[in-house]
């Protein structure tokens, strides 16, 4: 059976629940709790170390008053509490990319605590809890000679990651489907790109997801046996591994047998799951206040602070985008996927292109330019005040359809100052209808076959004749105005 | 002859009748005819000390006046404090050859006024113990008597005191380990205030009880180099920014007006009785320079051990995870990992660090947690409440430093017994208040120290009421064995 | 509270060291005299007492989130036991290794 069949059949009879934990590094300039960059793109193994990352003997960690910010402006749009009083742990284990041998994390009090992460699905609004989001720190990273942990015969360990400020992002058991897994998985992100604390990338791995999931019997009360999933570096990734384990899990209990608690890793070639390691014994983490690090009091004032720095988030500015500019649902979501998008066109509106014109170029031809060049509109050559000056001559008759098409596709990269093109390269369309007249008499003379197609019946004819009045104007023909035009010298019989 | 005091040779070196690099060349010889016996040293920094000398002495030259009094004194360091590309052990085999690419604040500042680093001196591993008897490289012997204890943990900075090779060192007290060996070695020994010296670079034992602070012959010493080392420290988040007190202003203004308390739980069974003689005596002393004293209470002294002895162990239990055979230090080779782990950390501990690391696991492991470490959490609550209400009778509590006199090595074997070292110093740290030992007597020729203790930032009183007993007597004069062959 | 064989086992996993028989015999007696001492501390009334982490009344001690210079790699590994001049290495990893 496929997963596309096997996954509401097991569905009617089960209810899945799944919960996500979300690890997010944080977009600031140093590192948790020492003063080496947080960015280690491109730096060589270990280089982006100091004493304090390295763990060694004597060596204190600081706090970094940027990732306390970040993580409450995180808490803050996903509406939850910041107690007044919170403090660091020691979450105590031992493994290689762990120098101290403890990772200092937030155990009974974490920053903040209940709140909610809301997105439509299917036309219903999902309401997932969010448990927690709590402050930490990242540890380094391993790579395994001779590929496979399995098989390796060494380990090489790159301390280079190890301290970046990373939030836990916990949410509540409340998910039901992969998809529904999938998409506040989507929302959460671009919140935390919207505020500035995450870049987002989930093949970098900064932004990671574990999932928790488990099966009940539908109508049951009781939890069925927790699976924890890891290792999915994309959202189809998150989607196929949950998809995959309702599979085997349903496969499992349909069979009689029953689950382990355990840890299972998503294999992309594969396209399953295969087991880590039980939770036969669990973990002792001998969690304890750090003594190293005085707790921290967090006041109102400092709260109400960070809230007055929050942007508008995605879905209230796609709400008003759908009131303020009259765009549908769909142009209000793509306009606001990110942030840098959504200013981009409130930019455009403000400068005076109409919404609706705005919103048509902006989703369709400059959308296009910027996928194709990997170059958003803002770091184009063009950027925002070009496109403005370029739609301004669109919406003013200046300049017709396939010539600002051209100019965008031009200008973008190269950029420059469209007005002055146009005048200097004469682009401004021709609109004065006896020029025109004299020129549709023309093309209905060099194309009898196609004018009396059209006369009989034929529209796509009508092409044909257009083209020829553009091509005889340089491409610069008022194309409406044109349309018009033929159609009144060449009345339908 | 009595070694000569860091006041006493900074005037030397003013006079002109000497100069670094001479008091670098009779402490160097000092040590080369005593540390055989004493082994107070794990490491001499010959190339270092040089180099510092010179650099002093030209400091000396252009601004005499404006010179630290510590520019060109030569003095040593234990070696649980990092200095960069020095080896550092931590009394440990966990960490021969282990070199710190860095030095730590409270080093670096006495760097910073002039000081010459002659070496880093022996201790128990990682700090752990009464008696230095638990460092990997062999014992610290007591100048005072070869075949006892100094003390510990840092017993080898208190015996090169004592002996007279360098006229101070630093220690770490975490538990008492600069009060008692300053107790059992003849010496003055200071504990400032938690928070009041930065512990960066400082090998961790406890973190949350660890102090550096000074070993020297004179209360007026110890002021001196707090002064040089105390202060705020951004790389410290538990240092306190509060501004710090010049403890020489107020050295002098002596005890009279003062009311000092006498904690009875102090004097309990376990003192021996020349302890409380000479403890006794010291406190007539004080009477007779116009001091009140009064006896006090600290109902949870005999508790507070208990208290420790989870926090410390808890609190090293993660501390010393660091060492894992990964990044420095030692390394049993394994085939896998969870076995190098476990050979590395086997073979790499001594015995009480062991004991220590398995005592704090059990205390924070799950189902014990609540019983254990959180209770002793609340206790401390209690310890450090005592101390408040003490220190709204009385201006500060003095009482014994250790409630015996320096004890034979190997005399003490159970683990327990040692610990009842710490029980009078121990509860300072628990409360991060202030405490010196200044010695005050002998007992068979053995030293007696006495403790005095003042509210959290007091750090001067402290030194101001063992400055004024100093003066009225002359126990601090009286030169071990091993100084008289000081230069 | 009495201690086992057992758990001297399970807590030296914990912490990670290896100890032989006569040692893990020897701390069984010595830990059990040492928690048999700090047993007084269950008899104190705590109802009211608020936990001590650290001294002191210090709260939101924080850094700018200014950048410094790393130390760099070759600083890094120069006391590492083993490392092959990028990283620092260590043995197979195996699943068991992160349990208990």
């Amino acid at each position: 059976m496929t997963e596309a069949a096997t996954i509401p059949a097991a569905l009617e009879r089960y209810e899945v629940v799944i919960g996500l934990e979300v690890h997010a590094q944080l977009l600031t300039r140093s590192k948790m709790f020492c003063p080496c960059p947080a960015d280690y793109t491109g730096a060589a193994p270990n280089e982006n170390t100091c004493p304090v990352c390295l763990g060694l003997p004597g060596v204190l960690p600081t706090i970094n008053r940027q990732a306390v910010d970040c993580t409450v402006r995180t808490a803050l749009a996903l509406h939850c509490d910041i107690p007044a009083f919170t403090k660091f742990d020691r979450k105590n284990y031992f493994y290689p990319d762990l120098p101290k041998g403890y990772q200092i994390s937030q155990y009974d009090l974490p920053l903040s605590v209940n709140g909610h992460l809301e997105f439509p699905l299917g036309g219903e609004t999902v309401r997932c809890g969010i448990t927690r989001v709590h402050l930490e720190e990242d540890t380094g990273t391993m790579h395994h000679a001779g590929d496979v942990l399995q098989s390796a015969t060494s380990s090489l360990i790159d301390l280079n990651r190890c301290g970046v400020p990373l939030m836990e992002i916990v949410g509540e058991p409340d998910l039901r489907t992969p998809e529904a897994a999938r998409e506040y998985l989507v929302r959460l992100r671009q919140i935390l790109m919207y505020i500035g604390v995450n870049d987002g990338n989930l093949e970098k791995g900064s932004f990671r997801c574990d999932a928790n999931i488990s099966l009940r019997l539908r109508g049951a009360t009781e939890l069925g046996v927790k699976v924890e999933v890891k290792n999915m570096n994309s959202f189809r990734a998150v989607q196929r591994a949950l998809e995959s384990e309702i599979e085997r899990q349903t496969g499992v209990l349909d069979a009689g047998g029953t689950l382990m608690q355990e840890t299972r890793g998503w294999v992309e070639t594969q396209g399953r799951t295969i087991s880590q390691r039980s939770k036969e014994q669990a973990h002792d983490y001998r969690y304890f206040p750090e003594p190293d690090l005085p707790p921290l009091r967090l006041d109102a004032a400092f709260v109400e602070r960070v809230r007055a720095t929050l942007p508008e988030l995605p879905e209230a500015r796609a709400r008003r985008f759908l009131e303020q500019y009259g765009l549908t649902a769909y142009d209000a979501a793509v306009l606001t996927d990110t942030r840098e998008d959504a200013d981009a066109y409130e930019a455009l509106v403000a400068s005076g292109v109409p919404a609706k014109l705005a919103a048509n170029w902006q989703s369709g031809d400059v959308a296009a330019l910027a996928n194709e060049h990997r170059l958003p509109l803002q770091r184009s050559g063009l950027g925002v005040d070009g496109l403005a000056g370029l739609l301004r001559l669109v919406d003013a008759g200046t300049i017709n359809g396939p010539t600002a098409k051209e100019l965008l596709a031009e200008l973008y990269v190269s950029g420059g100052d469209p007005e002055a093109v146009v005048r200097d390269r004469g682009l401004a369309q021709v609109s004065d209808p006896s020029a025109l007249s004299a020129l549709v008499d023309a093309a209905i003379a060099g194309n009898p076959t196609a004018a009396a197609d059209f006369r009989a019946g034929k529209q796509q004819a009508l092409g044909q004749l257009m083209r020829a009045v553009k091509d005889a104007t340089g491409g610069k023909a008022d194309m409406p105005l044109l349309n018009r035009l033929l159609r009144e010298r060449l009345p339908e019989q | 002859m009595t070694p000569r005091s860091i006041t006493q040779l900074a005037a030397a070196l003013r006079d002109g009748s000497a100069t670094p690099r001479a008091l670098l060349a009779d402490a160097f010889r000092h040590i080369e005819r005593t540390d055989q016996d004493l082994h107070a040293y794990l490491s001499v920094t010959r190339e270092l000390a040089e180099r510092q000398a010179d650099v002093a002495a030209q400091m000396l030259e252009d601004q005499p006046d404006a010179a630290s009094p510590l520019c060109g004194i030569p003095m040593a360091l234990k070696d649980v404090l990092c200095v960069d590309g020095i080896e550092t052990t931590a009394g440990s085999k966990m960490l021969r050859g282990f070199k710190p690419p860095y030095t730590g604040t409270a080093v670096q500042r006495l760097f910073d006024a002039g000081a010459v680093c002659l070496g880093k001196t022996n201790c128990d591993e990682f700090a752990m113990g009464s008696s230095t008897e638990n460092s990997a490289y062999g014992p610290v012997g007591n100048p005072w008597d070869i075949e006892r204890v100094p003390g510990g943990s840092s017993g080898g900075s208190a015996a090169t005191v004592a002996a007279g090779s360098v006229p101070y060192a630093l220690g770490t007290d975490t538990g008492g380990s600069i009060r008692q060996p300053a107790a059992l070695s003849g010496v003055v020994g200071f504990k400032p205030t938690y928070g009041r010296v930065s512990r960066y670079g400082l090998i961790a034992f406890a973190s949350s009880l660890d102090q550096i602070g000074p070993f020297t012959r004179t209360v007026e010493d110890s002021a001196l180099v707090y002064a040089a080392i105390a202060g705020h420290d951004p790389r410290d988040s538990t240092s306190d920014p509060r501004h710090v007190d010049d403890p020489l202003a107020s050295l002098r203004a002596g005890v009279a007006g003062m009311r000092l308390g006498i904690p009875r739980e102090y004097l309990g069974e376990g003192t021996e009785p020349g302890v409380r003689a000479a403890v006794e005596a010291a406190f007539r002393v004080l009477e007779s320079q116009g001091a009140t004293l009064q006896e006090v209470s600290l109902p949870s002294t005999d508790v507070a051990l208990s208290v420790y002895y989870i926090i410390a162990p808890a609190e090293c239990s993660s501390n010393l995870a660091r060492y894992d055979g990964v990044r420095f230090g030692n390394r049993v080779e394994r085939a896998s990992l969870t076995d190098m782990y476990l050979q590395t950390r086997g073979a790499g501990f001594g015995d009480e660090v062991k004991r220590r690391v398995m005592l704090g696991t059990y205390a924070l492991s799950s189902g014990y947690y609540d019983a254990y470490y959180r209770q002793a959490q609340k206790v401390r609550t209690l310890v450090s409440q005592e101390f408040e209400t003490v220190f709204k009778q009385v201006d500060a509590i003095v009482c014994p430093t250790s409630p015996s006199v320096a004890f034979p090595m190997g005399s003490r074997n159970d683990p327990l017994s040692m610990y009842m070292c710490d029980v009078v110093t121990l509860p300072a740290n628990l409360a991060g208040v202030p405490g010196i030992s200044v010695p005050c007597g002998f007992v068979d020729g053995l030293p007696v120290g006495l403790q005095v203790i003042a509210p959290r930032f007091e750090d001067s009183r402290v030194l101001r009421v063992a400055h004024a007993y100093e003066q009225a007597t002359s126990f601090n004069t009286v030169p071990s064995p091993y100084a008289s062959e000081a230069a | 509270m009495t201690l086992s064989r057992d758990d001297v086992d399970h807590v030296a996993t914990l912490a990670r060291l290896g100890l032989s028989d006569a040692e893990k015999d020897r701390l069984l007696g010595e830990l059990e005299a040492i928690l048999g001492h700090i047993a007084r501390l269950q008899q104190v009334d705590t109802s009211a007492l608020a936990e001590t982490a650290q001294v002191g009344d210090l709260v939101n001690v924080m850094r700018a989130d200014e950048p410094a210079e790393p130390i760099g790699a070759a600083a890094a590994l120069r006391n590492a036991p083993a490392s092959d001049g990028s990283y620092f290495v260590v043995g197979a990893i195996q699943g068991t290794d992160l349990d208990a």
